[in-house]
């Protein structure tokens, strides 16, 4: 009877051992992918080269592409999936509404505003992505200091506030694209805002790295709490949980995950609306599951769309176009016959 | 005695109704009168009714004759047939009666909403001086035949040869097709020009026509080198970008015309009435630039100046060509333009030509303009490695150091061999459809075969001395071949 | 266990109290009803008890413990609360996870239920008879089933006290039943419950003691001989109410069951139905 509240373990494995090996099969797929032609076995000695110390000698230009163009957009396909796609899981299961993304709080907004301000006085990639963190973080404080103005500090106010915050950083940038040189500058802040992985380099990551890993951590520690505060508010004080402290913790886990997300790859949309559902239907609500499949399926989710972005035409397709664009039929095909993993 | 009192006055009454009858014929019929046909379009017998009735009225020597007609053909029967004057509701119709050599002259004298009118006298009139009176009485009261529906046009237009008499009744316009094919009337005189095009602008400052200007776009202005070398741009109001435009302030300055690229611009000013020539500056090719100067110089009137400046870019053209033009595409050195992170590259048809003008070879031959946005797309970088361009222009030196210090780019040929160069920045980048352009052009073919061409700073020097006015001093050249000048954005 | 509440206050719009002076003692297996109308402050009363709502004035002592001068967490160790409204789950939890959630108060942030926590939620599955829904979701249950559901979730608390807010209200007649059954059960196995009703007649059938509240305070706390008499209910509930005493149809002696006088006025059934008692 104790093994049997699990369900049937065989098939926790197998679920276990899926969601290991996806992204991990569309990771190793992504390195050997490319416009540049590698052959396989190439491919293959490269990577070798790199793991164990053995010494070959392989071409110049293949080894620049393997290691310093595809392999920094794999880890980067990877983090900024699985920050998106985790965030999309918990904000649904905070705000317990199924059409909510982690761009809600207006973190998007204010990410994009900042990197159009980069871009307009710098164009410096570190000082872009920087003020684009920044900005996406402080447009959720924002939002969070205006809801805490009213009496009825709850959920709505909160929701209410970061669109408005939301809608006023958008029409900052709006601004910014008007004061915008119309032959450089403009078209690269727009480029921006499309997203893409196309400049990611190990500096970039680097950066991104640390907001995004640390708040993963701690939310996947604290995933059963989630299914508390998924039952609502009262009923989670009546179990003793602390929910204004839960909620400013998820929150600020989501907002930092998010921010340095979108200041790696642009404003990506539909990978945090979409893959949490997917992953709804594939393992269910609960998110002691639910948030290592979010990680998992997003980081697969986004190195399969980079790998279409990059290889499908000789310019780049913008990500954000894409995620959409592939998301949406496969997520039609998916509600077709299957149970939809909500009431 | 009584039977004759009686005969006499019934004779007389006759006599006087019969003198009476022929007074009335006599004066319907007019038969000593000089006869003056006039063809003109069914729909405007009332109007032209109107005017006979009153010009007859006040010229007892003359009698119209009106004969309408329904179409081209109908008018073609009735001309074969003779006839003093011609009035029509098309240009076309006119035009080619004018090529024909049917008509040497035309006036535009009315409208009928957006339909206007033309009047011209046949060149085989008998009665040239008539008709031309006829005419004159048309121009010299609108009042006559004004109406709510038909408008005068005041003052008229006349076009080509307009004779003496009517000069003064005329403002003289001149006839211009732009590069859609809109016929558009234009003052033949232009003293007020409003340009929305930032190509546009800078030709017409080359062509030494910038106090032509009252209205500029809002680039132009903050271009850092254009600011030391013509300082009075800064003084002239700014109206707008492209398919932007300020229409207030527009109307408000009273341009004579307006350039602009984008046909939106056309439509709303036609409702205002202030002509609008549209050239797409930023599709063309340097011939076609070439024709593209010509057409602006004659919009403003200063032909000359126009022809000067063309006739310098084609030497230079042509000299590229002569070497270059027979070079096969596997002898060319293959040439990447890197903007913004170094990824993005200029795509336009300019700058595609600039490279095989200059005997190279287009990296991202492949990729074209983006329909609607500027000529930028976005390439990623196995691409570039891919293509493994000999040569990359930077944009800027912005764009340089970000190459230059990025480890992935140092697989690329251009690289290795220390071919990475700035793209030269006089009043505007030297690869946008302006005369710069074909300085960029020469500039490239000398990186790229130093041994057949030559471009030195005299070269440059010559340039702005001739076409803006200005001597650069040694320093402000070296500015200008590294790309330090800058379009500063307003305000930041 | 004992709980003691004295004099409690709480208002959530200032100058409109909705609890005024509410005092209470309940013993372990005591079942507590607190009857009273629409609005009277038995569900704030609730909430106030479990902590999810913070009185303005007066204290709540559990075996002499202060409220306030414990955490949350060690409140929700002693204080199981089974709210009113169905929860309103937008997600399809699987019953056995569902029941799991009680265990909160035993496990740290970061920590996930370990094999004794679902044992422990199983057997609260059992107690309340439902242990076969353990593998069906909740949101396709029924009423009645998602109640005990609910109840069990609270006893996987390991709560000394259970709070219910009108436990039976959405339950057809047989669920009601079963559902008291249990909560007697479960007092009789040592558990304080407290539990608020629209009902008097289960008021009357079930409960130890009654607290009868009108505006905010109780008018009476007794036996069921002692609070529920006409005169109270009038007072509460604003409605002409007889008590009657019918012979037990089951053995010896009499129960009492309370007809809102206005039912027997209006029903033309009972009047036929003493016709044919004459006739």
């Amino acid at each position: 009877m104790s093994r049997r509240y699990l369900g049937f373990k065989g098939r926790e494995i197998l679920e276990a051992s899926l969601l290991i090996f996806i992204p991990l099969i569309a990771f190793l797929a992504s390195l050997f992918i490319g416009r540049y032609n590698i052959p396989s076995y190439l491919a293959l000695r490269i990577l070798i080269s790199k793991i164990l110390p053995i010494q070959t000698t392989v071409p110049r230009e293949a080894e620049i592409i393997m290691i310093h163009v595809r392999l920094p957009r794999a880890l980067a396909s990877i983090l900024v999936g699985s920050a998106l796609a985790l965030s999309g899981t918990t904000f649904q299961g905070l705000f317990r509404n199924p059409l909510v993304s982690a761009q809600i709080l207006g973190v998007a907004s204010g990410a994009g505003f900042g990197a159009a301000l980069g871009l307009l006085i710098s164009g410096d990639p570190v000082v872009v992505q920087g003020l684009s963190f920044i900005f996406g973080v402080a447009a959720v404080v924002m939002a969070y200091g205006i809801s805490r103005t009213y009496r009825e500090a709850s959920m709505l106010t909160l929701v209410l506030a970061g669109i408005a915050v939301g809608a006023f950083f958008s029409a900052l940038t709006s601004l910014l694209k008007y004061v915008a040189d119309p032959y450089e500058r403009l078209p690269s802040i727009v480029f921006w805002l499309m997203g893409s992985l196309s400049a990611v380099s190990f500096k970039e990551i680097s950066l991104g790295f640390i907001p995004i890993i640390v708040p993963c951590l701690i939310l996947v520690a604290a995933r059963w709490r989630l299914n508390i505060l998924s039952l609502g508010e009262e009923e989670a004080k009546a179990l003793g949980i602390n929910v204004e402290k839960m909620r400013m913790l998820i929150i600020g886990c989501c907002t930092l995950m998010t921010s340095a997300a979108v200041s790696m790859a642009g404003v990506v949309g539909w990978v945090g609306l979409v893959v949490p559902h997917i992953c709804r239907m594939l393992v269910g609500p609960d998110h002691k599951v639910l948030i290592p499949a979010s990680i998992s399926i997003g980081a697969a989710y986004l190195l399969i769309v980079d790998c279409i972005a990059r290889t499908v035409a000789p310019f780049e397709m913008p990500l954000g176009v894409l995620t959409s664009v592939i998301g949406a039929p496969f997520f039609f095909y998916l509600l077709r016959g299957r149970v939809s993993g909500w009431r | 005695m009584e039977i004759d009192a009686v005969m006499k006055g019934r004779t007389l009454a006759i006599t006087l109704i019969i003198l009476l009858i022929t007074a009335g014929l006599l004066a319907y019929f007019r038969p000593w009168a000089v006869r003056i046909s006039v063809l003109y379009p069914r729909d405007l017998s009332d109007v032209l009714e109107k005017i006979k009735a009153e010009f007859e009225g006040g010229n007892w020597l003359f009698s119209v004759e009106l004969k309408s007609y329904s179409d081209v053909k109908d008018l073609e029967t009735l001309l074969a047939r003779g006839a003093d004057i011609i009035i029509a509701d098309k240009f076309e119709v006119i035009r080619d009666l004018h090529e024909g050599g049917c008509i040497r002259w035309a006036v535009k004298f009315a409208n009928r909403s957006i339909t206007y009118y033309y009047a011209s006298v046949v060149e085989s009139s008998v009665h040239p001086q008539q008709s031309l009176s006829f005419i004159r009485f048309i121009l010299e009261n609108p009042d006559v035949w004004g109406g709510l529906n038909f408008t005068p046009l005041i003052p008229a237009e006349g076009f080509w040869k307009i004779p003496g008499e009517l000069k003064h009744h005329l403002a003289k316009f001149k006839v211009i097709v732009d590069w859609f094919n809109r016929t558009v009337f234009i003052p033949e005189k232009v003293s007020r020009v409003v340009s929305l095009v930032p190509v546009i602008t800078i030709s017409i400052i080359e062509m030494k026509s910038a106090d032509l200007l009252v209205g500029v776009d809002r680039i132009t202005p903050t271009s850092e080198f254009l600011r030391i070398i013509y300082p009075k741009i800064k003084k002239i109001p700014v109206v707008g970008l492209l398919a932007e435009f300020d229409e207030e302030t527009i109307v408000g300055l009273r341009p004579d015309v307006i350039l602009a690229s984008h046909t939106t611009v056309a439509e709303r000013f036609g409702e205002l009435g202030i002509p609008v020539v549209i050239i797409p500056m930023g599709d063309l090719s340097y011939s076609q630039i070439l024709e593209a100067i010509r057409l602006i110089g004659e919009v403003i009137g200063r032909e000359e100046e126009a022809e000067e400046l063309v006739s310098y870019c084609k030497g230079i053209m042509d000299e590229l060509l002569n070497v270059t033009s027979g070079l096969l595409r596997n002898e060319r050195p293959k040439v990447y333009i890197a903007m913004g992170d170094g990824l993005k590259t200029h795509v336009s048809a300019l700058s595609k030509d600039a490279i095989w003008l200059a005997g190279g070879l287009d990296a991202a031959e492949n990729i074209s303009r983006p329909s609607g946005g500027p000529p930028i797309a976005a390439v990623s970088m196995e691409s570039v490695l891919k293509w493994n361009p000999d040569v990359i222009i930077a944009w800027s030196p912005k764009v340089k150091s970000i190459i230059l210090s990025d480890p992935r780019w140092m697989a690329v040929k251009a690289v290795r061999d220390g071919r990475v160069y700035v793209l030269p920045r006089g009043v505007r980048e030297w690869i946008i459809p302006e005369a710069e352009a074909f300085l960029g052009a020469k500039w490239l073919a000398a990186k790229l075969y130093p041994d057949k061409f030559s471009f030195s700073k005299s070269d440059i020097k010559e340039f702005y001395v001739k076409f803006l006015g200005y001597e650069p001093s040694d320093e402000q050249i070296n500015r200008i071949l590294s790309g330090k000048y800058v379009t500063k954005i307003p305000g930041v | 266990m004992e709980v003691k509440i004295s004099d409690l206050h709480f208002s959530f719009t200032p100058g409109r109290e909705v609890l005024r002076g509410v005092s209470l003692e309940v013993r372990s297996g005591e079942i507590f009803c607190i009857l009273g109308p629409n609005g009277c402050g038995k569900t704030t009363l609730l909430k106030s008890i479990c902590g999810i709502l913070r009185p303005e004035r007066g204290s709540i002592f559990f075996d002499g413990l202060e409220a306030n001068s414990i955490s949350m967490i060690e409140r929700a160790k002693i204080v199981g609360y089974v709210p009113q409204e169905q929860y309103r789950l937008v997600f399809p939890y699987r019953v056995l996870d569902f029941v799991t959630m009680g265990r909160a108060p035993y496990l740290s942030i970061f920590s996930t239920p370990s094999e004794r926590d679902y044992e422990i939620a199983e057997e609260a599955l059992k107690e309340v008879n439902a242990y076969h829904l353990k593998d069906r979701s909740y949101t396709e249950l029924s009423g009645g089933e998602k109640q005990l559901v609910s109840i069990a979730k609270a006893l996987a608390q390991q709560p000394k006290v259970l709070l219910l807010d009108e436990p039976t209200s959405h339950l057809d007649l047989k669920n009601q039943i079963m559902v008291l059954r249990i909560l007697s059960k479960l007092a009789e196995e040592g558990l304080i419950i407290i539990m608020t009703t629209h009902f008097p007649m289960h008021a009357l059938l079930h409960s130890s003691r009654i607290g009868l509240m009108a505006d905010g305070r109780f008018i009476a706390v007794g036996t069921a001989e002692e609070v529920m008499t006409e005169d109270f209910l009038r007072k509460a509930y604003d409605v002409d109410i007889r008590i009657l005493s019918v012979k037990n149809p089951t053995g010896d002696g009499y129960i009492r069951i309370c007809v809102p006088v206005e039912a027997i006025h209006a029903s033309r059934v009972i009047r036929r139905f003493g016709e044919e008692a004459e006739g």
